[in-house]
């Protein structure tokens, strides 16, 4: 099984980069990572891709503080103050929600929070005479973050629990036996010990949701443009999933090229993980000593 | 040791099989037609070259339809030097190409439906309207004397058909502004309908869907007091309206076999499919006089064709190929459509 998911990583990697490097070659990379105009199919093409990186990096990380606090309080509650019923009651729950498929969020997206943020924006960011800003209808960058966190939500909770839980029962009852309230312990003890496992957390959800793609297309707006908080914007999933139905030629070449940059920021995401739990080890074994 | 024979005849088994459909495939004889012409077309064009090769795989025909993609006029230069025996173009040819003994078969329209929201009172727009509208030169409903309501332009994304059509059509390629670009017709009419300055643009097949009636929100505007039909479609009338024309050098008639073929698929059961898959409304009866001759030919006379190896089922024997959905087609057929997705 093992060689199976090393021949697969393999193959993968291979793949992407067989199929992506030759519109570099053919373009250069600057033309697609230094140029902002994503016009694949005008008499010039213009391949360029910066505002979707901008976006896909702000809609993740944007997720992911809107996401956190919400998460670590909720699992925090769980795991030390809710009555053992309700724990009982929430967890699976929350299992529940950590199971239901993106598109199902990005249909909720479409249908709640679109309609929310089209109000918001009509109120309040769309002047009367300002005709210089396209109203997005309500498909925007905000509502995107919206839906990616409110998606997230149930994984973050999930970890953190197991994190919180992880941390040893002993310092907390030293916190105690000093004289300090629940609170401060679980504020400076508990968080500030599993604080390690919390960023990794964060880390992971915010792979998960860059790699994101069906929850966002239905709400994102699919334009493309600089990422305001208030305008339509397409993420590189999205970008991925729309145009590969139509594409050819050296369009699809850059495609496949906009999967290759997309898997290169997931891996370098993914070795931010292992550097982040080398040094937590690392830190335990010096506690240990 | 017993595991490895199964492997080696497993091997054996694979290996004999693309062996087999290798050497088929080389030794094989097939006449060709290209078709040249409208990258619009696409969808239709790939339609057309699956059920010709359907049928080639139940032996009713004995020829492979291939399709370059490089634009409506370079398709008319290749037809000019023969490098293309059919031109596919998604727009009237102009009197010029037409002194040129070439033939407009128009074999179906293209057609773009304006959709705004239910609640909108708006009930009819002009061509400079629309240009205005979709190039962000009108911003609010209030400026066509409707109602106080910033408006939403709802676009399909690069490389879509319809949008190509309808930009084209208005000649705002350059200049197309939109709030949205969705990849869907049904994100389209969504948001059309949830949202109260939404306007949006679908391709006509897909609003005669019954979906698009009951409640769903989204009501169609005419285009200059023109209510998109089939008959104002097929007349001309309606303004957002492309013809798709299959144009020959000289009349069909006039044409080798292999390409009144293609006009007989098209005007048989299975052509309706190739239509229907690919959006687009049939223009029927112009060009039925293939059909009638064709039906009145008889095709056994294929059998003593020099260039035929294998011998071709007669039109009688091939009748239920024709009609129906589904071509019965042999694992053979199913194997070699396997490999060719390879």
């Amino acid at each position: 099984m093992g060689l199976i998911a090393i021949g697969m990583v393999i193959l993968i990697t291979s793949y992407l980069v067989y199929k992506g490097i030759p519109f570099f070659l053919k373009e250069g990379i600057g033309s697609m990572l230094l140029e902002t105009d994503w016009k694949p199919l005008n008499k010039n093409p213009k391949y360029g891709i910066v505002y979707m990186i901008a976006t896909t990096f702000f809609g993740s990380v944007g997720a992911i503080v809107l996401a956190m606090p919400i998460g670590v309080f909720t699992a925090i509650f769980l795991v030390k103050v809710a009555p053992n019923w309700l724990a009982d009651i929430l967890e699976p729950v929350i299992g529940i929600l950590a199971g239901i498929p993106s598109i199902i969020y990005g249909m909720l997206g479409l249908i709640v929070i679109t309609p929310i943020f089209y109000k918001i924006e009509r109120n309040y960011f769309l002047l009367e005479n300002d005709f210089a800003v396209m109203p997005s209808g309500g498909a925007n960058l905000m509502a995107s973050i919206v839906v990616l966190a409110i998606m997230i939500l149930p994984t973050i909770i999930t970890m953190s629990q197991t994190v919180i839980k992880a941390v040893p029962i002993q310092l907390e009852h030293g916190a105690l036996a000093l004289g300090a309230t629940n609170l401060q312990t679980t504020f400076t003890v508990t968080l500030k010990n599993a604080s390690s496992g919390l960023l990794e957390t964060g880390i992971l959800g915010l792979g998960r949701v860059m790699g994101e793609t069906m929850a966002v297309s239905f709400v994102s707006g699919g334009k493309v443009a600089f990422p305001y908080p208030f305008s339509s914007v397409r993420f590189l999933t999205t970008a991925l999933v729309s145009e590969m139905g139509y594409a050819g030629g050296v369009h699809r070449e850059a495609l496949f090229a906009i999967g290759l940059v997309l898997y290169l920021l997931e891996m370098l995401l993914i070795v931010i993980v292992h550097q982040v739990t080398k040094h937590k080890l690392n830190e335990k074994e010096e506690l240990r000593k | 040791m017993k595991k490895n024979w199964v492997w080696i005849l497993f091997l054996i088994g694979i290996g004999f099989l693309v062996g087999w459909n290798i050497t088929k495939y080389v030794f094989e004889y097939k006449n060709m037609v290209v078709m040249a012409g409208s990258v619009a077309m696409e969808t239709f064009a790939m339609g057309i070259e699956e059920k010709v090769e359907q049928l080639r795989e139940n032996k009713c025909i004995d020829f492979e339809v291939v399709s370059q993609f490089i634009g409506s006029s370079a398709g008319m230069e290749a037809l000019l030097n023969g490098s293309a025996q059919i031109a596919m173009v998604s727009r009237y040819l102009t009197e010029e190409e037409k002194q040129k003994e070439m033939v407009e078969n128009i074999v179906a329209y293209d057609s773009i439906v304006i959709v705004v929201n239910k609640k909108n009172p708006i009930d009819n727009l002009s061509k400079e309207q629309l240009v205005e509208l979709f190039s962000g030169k009108i911003v609010n409903w209030k400026q066509l004397g409707g109602i106080d309501e910033p408006v939403v332009t709802i676009g399909r994304e690069f490389g879509s058909g319809t949008r190509d059509a309808f930009e084209s059509l208005l000649g705002i390629e350059r200049e197309s502004v939109y709030a949205n670009e969705c990849d869907s017709i049904g994100i389209v009419k969504e948001k059309v309908s949830l949202l109260l300055g939404g306007i949006g643009y679908v391709s006509y097949e897909v609003s005669l869907e019954p979906s698009f009636k009951q409640e769903s929100g989204v009501k169609i505007v005419p285009i200059e007091q023109i209510f998109p039909t089939k008959e104002s479609v097929i007349k001309g009338d309606y303004f957002l309206t492309r013809p798709f024309s299959l144009v020959t050098k000289g009349s069909v008639e006039s044409q080798i076999e292999e390409i009144q073929e293609i006009f007989n698929l098209l005007s048989s059961e299975q052509g309706e499919i190739i239509f229907e898959k690919a959006k687009v409304v049939p223009a029927g009866e112009k060009f039925t006089q293939g059909r009638e001759h064709r039906v009145a030919k008889d095709i056994r006379k294929k059998g003593t064709n020099n260039i035929t190896k294998e011998r071709v089922f007669s039109r009688d024997e091939c009748k239920h190929f024709y009609k129906g959905n589904g071509i019965d087609s042999n694992w053979n057929g199913d194997f070699n459509y396997f490999l060719s997705c390879l």
